[in-house]
């Protein structure tokens, strides 16, 4: 009986570790020379979901993608698959599916050689192969290209391929690197959509590097937002955008104004001699800096009766039709320049260079941070 | 960008190719030459030295060797040269730059200097007028032109493509072999002919090694302008200019397949 329990408590674990974390990054770090590149970093990805590492480049969110893939050796810390260490394995044992940026298919193969390689080093039968090779292609919609070389393909395609060879060797994980930063707009829209899609259909667990934070907003479950090397937030795309961690992952994720202003108390903060209810939470006394959307800010005529939003009256300086919205710049009394976004549409009232107005925004959307931002 | 050229460009180039070519190109009426000695233009016509060459057993043997001697060579060229090129351009190792730079380094040497050091070294050992004497001193002069041409051709050929197939389950060596091996193949077939053509056309360091026992078609040669002025030789220049001429359209055409199949 004595000896009967651990294993059960080990057992327990094990499970329990595989329907919390299937990959676990502790305290990552990767060091080149002096260089830090990715420093204490610890992302925990649940089975099934899509996580962005999102950053500017050189934020180290290649190195840990490559470290993942074991074509980086990570200088300390653990990588964890289903709560196993894996570092000691090379890149050829790792099980995973990598999609590169420049997509890395091999340029003597045709489409259907570059898709059966993975499954020709796991010594399948030649019939399996030609079954999950014809399925693959046919889940990127390019089975009518099998006979076809690389080169012949336009980018979109050979994404594609690159990712139909990524996933016909069943991953464990699947790891994305910038996968759509090669095409254009209307493409990268599409290819979005696709890749998703194909990610919920197989749930796959997938790890997606990118410096768009667009891509990262609509794709994932979860973003961590990486800045020189560090972890600087990790959650929703809500809790991303909405709730920004630090001024970094505000201004990195869209738009934002800036006003240097003091807090008073916990919700509310002086810009000058005016006041502003925050979204709570903010740092009590001394400097901050507050920091607005420009899309949640409504123009609205001077003498509007008030509600229970913050305001402030200012003159419009510059206004520019860039077709879906308008962007406008106001200038407060004061000295400080808001920037204001507004959708277009017919009933909407459009406001004129040096019109007088008044900005209107809700307290929750004033968020504030510390004045070194 | 400019398309077409300037008239006094193309006249500068025209010009060019003729101090270049003509020298060459001299050798072929002289080898239908009447006369016993090299003269131009020659008195008479004839076919005779085409004849004479194949009775010339000295210079017959002489190709055969070169011809063996090329193909010894080329072959260990590459043998060395392509786990060396890619250690060199794929593994981190210390003191890396400076292994490439002793590889090359017999390319910047005059080849008298180098002669001369394979000689003294080689009296040593007795391999002077040994065949694999003669393979030894060609392999310090090819060995930097493979290197180089290949470690080029492999730095051009993305990283990437090699990570990918080893994210794919691939093991180093499959990877190679699969992957970077087939990939390099244009600048194989470029460090071949050149390693070929050098070993062959090799004059300097040959004349260090060679001896009675043994004796290369461009040493002979070289013997026989110096003690006999008849056309005998632009009869064999002929072959010779064909032959390299041979070896480069092929090169030309292999790497135009191949690059027709190759590259992405």
């Amino acid at each position: 009986m004595l000896a009967e329990n651990p294993i059960h408590i080990a057992n327990a674990e094990a499970s329990d570790a595989r329907s919390e974390a299937h990959l676990q990054l502790t305290h990552l770090e990767k060091r080149y020379g002096d260089f830090l590149a990715v420093e204490d970093l610890s992302v925990s990805v649940r089975r099934g979901e899509l996580i962005a590492l999102l950053g500017p480049s050189g934020c180290g969110k290649t190195t840990t993608l490559r470290m993942i893939a074991g074509l980086a050796s990570a200088t300390s810390g653990a990588i964890r698959v289903d709560g196993r260490e894996i570092q000691t394995l090379p890149a050829h044992a790792r099980d995973m599916g990598l999609v590169f940026q420049s997509y890395a298919l091999f340029p003597h193969m045709t489409v259907e050689r570059n898709v059966a390689f993975g499954l020709e080093m796991r010594r399948n039968s030649k019939d399996q192969i030609a079954g999950r090779v014809a399925k693959a292609l046919e889940l990127v919609q390019l089975g009518h290209l099998a006979q076809r070389r690389p080169r012949e393909l336009s980018g979109g395609q050979q994404q594609r391929v690159a990712l139909a060879r990524a996933l016909v060797i069943e991953p464990s994980i699947l790891l994305l690197d910038e996968p759509l930063s090669n095409l254009d707009a209307k493409l990268r829209d599409q290819m979005r959509v696709e890749i998703r899609d194909i990610q919920q259909r197989l749930g796959i667990t997938t790890v997606f590097v990118t410096h768009d934070q667009v891509e990262a907003l609509s794709m994932c479950d979860r973003i961590a937002v990486m800045d020189k090397g560090r972890l600087a937030q990790i959650g929703t795309p809500q809790d991303i955008y909405e709730r920004p961690a630090t001024p970094f992952v505000a201004e990195f994720v869209g738009r934002i104004n800036k006003l240097p202003g003091r807090g008073t108390s916990a919700n509310e903060i002086t810009v000058g001699d005016r006041r502003f209810g925050t979204a709570g939470k903010g740092a009590a006394n001394g400097a901050v800096t507050a920091m607005i959307r420009p899309h949640r800010i409504e123009i609205v005529p001077r003498g509007t009766p008030a509600d229970n939003r913050n305001a402030a009256e200012g003159v419009i300086t510059r206004a520019t039709y860039v077709g879906d919205i308008l962007e406008y710049m106001v200038a407060l009394e004061g000295g400080v320049t808001l920037a204001v976004e507004t959708a277009t549409g017919g009933h909407r009232r459009n406001f004129a260079l040096g019109d007088e107005v008044e900005l209107r925004w809700a307290h929750e959307d004033t968020l504030v941070f510390g004045a070194d931002a | 960008m400019e398309q077409k050229n300037s008239l006094p460009f193309t006249i500068v180039v025209a010009l060019l190719f003729v101090f270049l070519l003509a020298p060459v190109l001299l050798v072929f009426p002289m080898s239908f030459s009447g006369d016993n000695f090299m003269s131009f233009p020659p008195s008479s016509w004839s076919t005779k030295w085409y004849a004479a060459l194949p009775g010339n057993t000295v210079l017959i043997g002489a190709l055969w060797t070169s011809l063996g001697l090329a193909v010894v060579v080329t072959t260990l060229s590459l043998l060395i040269a392509i786990p060396a090129a890619y250690a060199i351009a794929r593994i981190e190792f210390f003191g890396r730059e400076t292994l490439f730079a002793l590889f090359t380094a017999p390319l910047l040497l005059p080849s008298i200097v180098l002669g001369l050091a394979i000689l003294i070294v080689f009296v040593g050992i007795g391999l002077i007028s040994t065949f694999p004497g003669l393979v030894l001193a060609h392999l310090v002069v090819t060995l930097p032109y493979a290197l180089r041409v290949l470690a080029t051709a492999l730095s051009t050929l993305p990283h990437q493509v090699e990570e990918a197939a080893s994210s794919l389950g691939a093991t180093p060596l499959t990877v190679f072999r699969r992957v970077t091996l087939p990939l390099m193949t244009p600048g194989i077939v470029a460090a071949a002919a050149l390693a070929f053509l050098v070993s062959f056309d090799e004059v300097v360091i040959s004349l260090f090694v060679v001896g009675p026992r043994i004796t290369t078609l461009p040493v002979e040669l070289y013997r026989y302008v110096d003690t006999r002025a008849d056309p005998l030789v632009a009869a064999a220049s002929v072959f010779l200019i064909l032959g390299t001429v041979a070896v480069v359209l092929i090169v030309e055409r292999t790497m135009g397949l191949n690059k027709a199949v190759g590259k992405g």
